[in-house]
């Protein structure tokens, strides 16, 4: 088997049930008062609990996934009441193409809190956390699949930007808020800092496919370039007899492939009957012993100019062509060296209002930016929270952004939690939602 | 307490995904349609493909039938032996219906005075028809061989014995003289067998016989022929066709006294009579000179044309040769004897039904004369130009004889017939026990040489697109254009019908008739063609599993076939649109 660009999007596949990055906290919940992980949000923000404990493994369970297209985007009713695929001739092409962006984006991402206690201490308020983070995307252009489905013709394509990666890490994190109203009257800061213990990551880049298939010139060619940088400690690339990658042996896989640091900064200010907060999360990096780089070197070509059917042997010229187009996608390994990932950071944003007449009820904006190159992404909630009693308190609230809209909720307890940033929708008859975003955090804790 | 508070998150969870969401019931995995459909829309393939060249086309192994000369020239070459069994020409004995018989009585006292001649002529001058017939030589035989179709001479064995009596007389003869049957040579013998020593004179059949010995008015000898000339015999052979033995026959000739002259000396009795009496042997036939016509059991040389390729031999294909020349080292076994009449017919022998001949154009016939001397003789068949360096002793141009291959495909054998070979002989001995048999080599060249007005036709199916039944190929176009270079001597031509599976059933091949591709004609040297392909409004092929096309190359009478001659396309450009659907 040989490693080439193909194998990439495999590759991501796999990773995809191990890895990644991206937050998948709750941002349903961040305006709903005595929410014990508003600090991983902000980390000025505590509860106000004198202390809190997560139950192991089980305080804070994250789940999601997200994209600009989902199953609704390529399975269409039938009239004879049966699902067809978006290549059924009954599907129009004006039909399937109206409905996907420009850059079709896919994502999933998890983040378990493996261990939280909350404490008083040092002026202000503590949590050390111990939480697994992992996260996926992947991107591929509309123009992919208009390729396919309006059909070959003789013109020219452009399929790069096709991307995928993904990371997966633990942090150890400690967090501290500390109220300096004080000296600024409402004003609260905090930080946390986290060790990280990277697992292994993965990124993948199909730059550039140019395929002409005859516009203005009598034969067809094409041109790629692409790489895949894989982040995990004690595998190597096989190299077949022409110094092409042929496959990877990960017999000596080490769990741990990396270290690193990262910081989150925050900092509310209340006025009146108003709180506005910024934080700025996950500014840090992971430094991975062994990164394994295989890339096409530049550009690769391929074209049929000169080549020649002697249609006695038909079967030589097919395998030819067949030999050429594989070298499109034949990748050299790089030297084996240490390689330092920025993760991704997050910018979160809030206002917040308290009616004076009630109390107990807030409505706020919170405007959350990953900050993550091409995987970068835009969420905007409205929200609405109230906390009828001290130990209960819920929120809904409507969010829009890169993924689209959705309505979210979240009922808080001093026990547990759970809610929901994206609910899945329309599904299929067998439960599979239609669309790919969906978003579930619930945990069990115990605030005293 | 911990698996209490998993179980009910694990509750709560799915609660709230089930609750949250709604389900769409249009939306069913376990019922879908997995119809495929890829569309090409004005695809130019980038294909540039070698020149066709015969050769190529042609694949030749070194045990085919089809083989190239020192110029590349293409000609099919089939040889081998062919024989008829074996014949002897039995001899045959004949017996006279009466082999004994005598003359009545002429009575010499009639005033016959010694010296003088008395002139009997029985037959010449009044024979009863009684005497006439006692007289005449008649033989018969039903049992000749039937090979032997005419006799004109013949070597035999028969004796005519003959004796003359004049009794109660004391008589000499001064002369005799006999007529011996006409046709017949033969030698005067004594009554004993030996030679005669007494005085004969032969002048035709007549025998003058003098200075004779008959002390006793009894004069007696043998005449042994050796020789009979039929035809003057009165001999003739029925040779039945039904295959009933031949008879022979010989009749309507005589053998009598003629006249009888008594020496001076004589004394006669007026009441003596004189007799004559003859008895005749069998006659054996021991050698012919005449005609024997062969007709051995429907002897027949077959040329079988195996070891052909496919491509040439193929029932869809039609090939015209020209120039076909076949060359027979033709054995007559009785050449020796005299030169042969033959007739031949050369017949083309297959299975399927040639659709561009008509069934009466399939075999050539002529007749040959093959030459007096020689057991075997050479003999080379054609039409067109003449064959070079074939040695041969007849050549025979024989019209439309490229005939015998024409038709779709290549004939399963050759087979030539030699019916009626009608042989000369002279003094062929019968019965000897010699064997003889009919056969020779052959030698079969077809050079592909195109004259005017032939042509090839090469027709195929090419059904093999659609490898499942449940995959639909649609094509809504196809333009095939090219600048082509050709260097066959020959105009070609192009066509074809799409095949649609939903016209095959029984047995029925598929084919749209109602939509035919005509492709540009190529002519020999350099013209570009363009061969577009639109379907026709209000016909739908959605389920296009190949075609049925058929190439015809009109030859431009300039040349030969060559391995090396084909076509070359330059810039060569097939663009199609059309769609591959496929179905659950």
């Amino acid at each position: 088997m040989q490693l080439n660009i193909k194998h990439i999007a495999a590759a991501g596949a796999i990773i995809t049930s191990t890895i990644l990055s991206a937050n998948a906290q709750s941002q349903s919940a961040y305006f709903v008062d005595n929410y014990l992980y508003n600090f991983q949000l902000n980390p000025a923000m505590s509860a106000g609990h004198n202390a809190a404990v997560a139950l192991p493994a089980i305080g804070n369970i994250n789940i999601g996934t997200n994209g600009n297209i989902g199953l609704k985007n390529f399975l269409y009713p039938t009239t004879d009441h049966r699902t067809a695929f978006f290549m059924n001739p009954n599907v129009s092409t004006e039909e399937f193409l109206g409905s996907l962006p420009n850059s079709c984006r896919l994502g999933m991402q998890l983040r378990e809190g493996l261990l939280t206690v909350g404490f008083k201490g040092l002026g202000g308020f503590n949590h050390i956390s111990i939480n697994t983070v992992a996260g996926f995307d992947a991107r591929m252009p509309k123009d992919l699949f208009a390729f396919l489905k309006e059909g070959v013709s003789s013109k020219e394509y452009h399929f790069g930007n096709v991307n995928a990666q993904g990371q997966a890490y633990a942090e150890f994190a400690l967090n501290h808020s500390h109220d300096l109203s004080a000296i600024v009257n409402g004003l609260k800061v905090g930080a946390s800092l986290k060790f990280l213990v990277g697992l292994a990551s993965m990124q993948a880049d199909l730059d550039k496919v140019d395929i002409n298939l005859g516009a203005n010139q009598d034969f067809w060619s094409g041109k790629t370039a692409g790489s895949m940088r894989m982040n995990l400690n004690g595998m190597h690339y096989n190299i077949n007899k022409d110094g092409y990658i042929d496959g990877i042996n990960a017999d000596n896989f080490s769990p741990i492939g990396g270290y690193g640091f990262a910081a989150d900064l925050g900092a509310t200010y209340a006025i009146a009957d108003w709180d506005f907060a910024l934080a700025v999360n996950d500014l840090g990096f992971i430094n991975w012993k062994e990164s394994h780089l295989a890339t096409t070197n530049g550009e690769r070509s391929f074209s049929t100019e000169g080549k020649v059917l002697n249609p006695d042997h038909m079967d030589d010229y097919f395998d030819e062509l067949s030999d050429d187009l594989a070298k499109l996608y034949q990748l050299n390994a790089a030297k084996v060296e240490s390689y330092s990932q920025k993760i991704a950071g997050t910018l979160n944003a809030s206002v917040r209002y308290t009616l004076p007449v009630y109390r107990r009820l807030s409505v706020g904006v919170l405007n959350s930016t990953r900050m993550n190159g091409i995987w970068s992404a835009n969420t905007t909630r409205f929200s609405a929270s109230i906390s009828p009693l001290d130990w209960v308190g819920m929120s809904v609230n409507y969010g829009i952004g890169t993924y689209g809209s959705s309505f979210g909720w979240v009922l808080n307890t001093s026990a547990f939690f759970i809610g929901m940033d994206y609910m899945p929708g329309s599904m299929t008859s067998q439960m599979v939602p239609l669309s790919s975003n969906f978003q579930l955090s619930l945990g069990s804790n115990f605030v005293f | 307490m911990r698996n209490k508070h998993i179980g009910h998150l694990i509750l709560c969870a799915a609660a709230c995904i089930t609750l949250s969401g709604c389900v769409d019931e249009r939306y069913d995995l376990t019922n879908l349609d997995n119809t495929m459909e890829i569309k090409v829309n004005n695809l130019t393939l980038p294909i540039a493909i070698d020149p066709v060249e015969f050769g190529d086309m042609v694949d030749l192994n070194e045990d085919e039938s089809i083989k190239t000369n020192e110029n590349g020239e293409y000609y099919f070459e089939k040889e081998g032996e062919f024989s008829s069994g074996n014949f002897t020409l039995a001899a045959f004995t004949a017996a006279a219906s009466t082999n004994t018989f005598a003359t009545g009585g002429y009575k010499i006292g009639k005033g016959l005075p010694a010296g003088k001649t008395v002139s009997f002529a029985i037959g010449a001058i009044s024979p009863t028809e009684e005497e006439k017939e006692k007289f005449q030589l008649k033989y018969a035989y039903n049992n000749v061989d039937k090979s032997i179709y005419d006799i004109t001479e013949a070597t035999v064995d028969m004796t005519i014995s003959v004796s003359i009596n004049l009794p109660k007389c004391n008589v000499a003869y001064d002369e005799i003289k006999m007529v011996m049957p006409k046709g017949a040579t033969g030698i005067v013998l004594d009554q004993w067998g030996d030679p005669y020593t007494g005085s004969v004179k032969q002048n035709g059949n007549q025998l003058t016989f003098t200075n004779i010995d008959a002390p006793d008015g009894t004069f007696a000898f043998k005449f042994q022929i050796t020789k009979l000339n039929f035809k003057e015999a009165g001999g003739s052979i029925v040779n039945p066709k039904n295959g009933s033995p031949a008879s022979f026959t010989l009749t309507d000739n005589y053998i009598y006294l003629e006249s009888v002259t008594l020496t001076t000396k004589a004394d006669i009795s007026t009441d003596s009579f004189l007799r004559t009496n003859f008895t005749l042997s069998n006659i054996r036939i021991q050698s012919i000179s005449g005609q024997i016509k062969y007709d051995i059991d429907n002897f027949a040389m077959i040329c079988v044309l195996d070891n052909v390729p496919n491509e040439l031999s193929g029932n869809d294909t039609q090939i015209a040769f020209s120039a076909t020349h076949l060359k027979l080292a033709l054995k007559n076994p009785l050449g020796k004897f005299g030169a042969a009449n033959a007739h031949l017919k050369i017949e083309q022998v297959r299975d399927n039904t040639a659709e561009y001949l008509p069934q009466s154009a399939r075999s050539v016939e002529t007749d040959i004369t093959l030459p007096a001397g020689q057991e075997y003789t050479n003999l080379t068949l054609y039409y067109g130009k003449e064959p070079e360096h074939t040695n041969a002793d007849i050549m025979k141009e024989v019209p439309n004889f490229g005939n015998i291959l024409l038709g779709k495909g290549l004939p399963k054998e050759l087979k030539v017939t030699f019916p009626d070979v009608l042989s000369n002989v002279n003094n062929l001995t019968l019965g000897d026990n010699t064997e003889y048999s009919i056969g020779g080599n052959y030698w079969f060249e077809a050079p592909f040489s195109l004259t005017n007005n032939s042509h090839v036709v090469y027709s195929h199916r090419q059904d093999n697109w659609d490898m499942n039944g449940n995959d639909n190929l649609t094509i809504y176009s196809m333009i095939v254009s090219a600048d082509v270079e050709s260097t066959l001597p020959a105009n070609v031509s192009f066509k074809a019908s799409p095949i649609q599976r939903s016209l095959l059933n029984n047995g029925y091949k598929g084919v749209n008739k109602n939509v035919t591709i005509q492709g540009a004609q190529i002519q020999n040297g350099n013209h570009p063609i363009k061969i577009t392909i639109n379907f026709p409004q209000g016909i739908t092929i959605s389920d296009l599993m190949g075609l049925d096309y058929t190439v015809e190359v009109n030859s431009d009478g300039k040349g030969a076939i060559n391995k090396n001659q084909g076509l070359k396309f330059n810039n060569l450009k097939v663009t199609v649109s059309g769609k591959y659907t496929s179905k659950d």
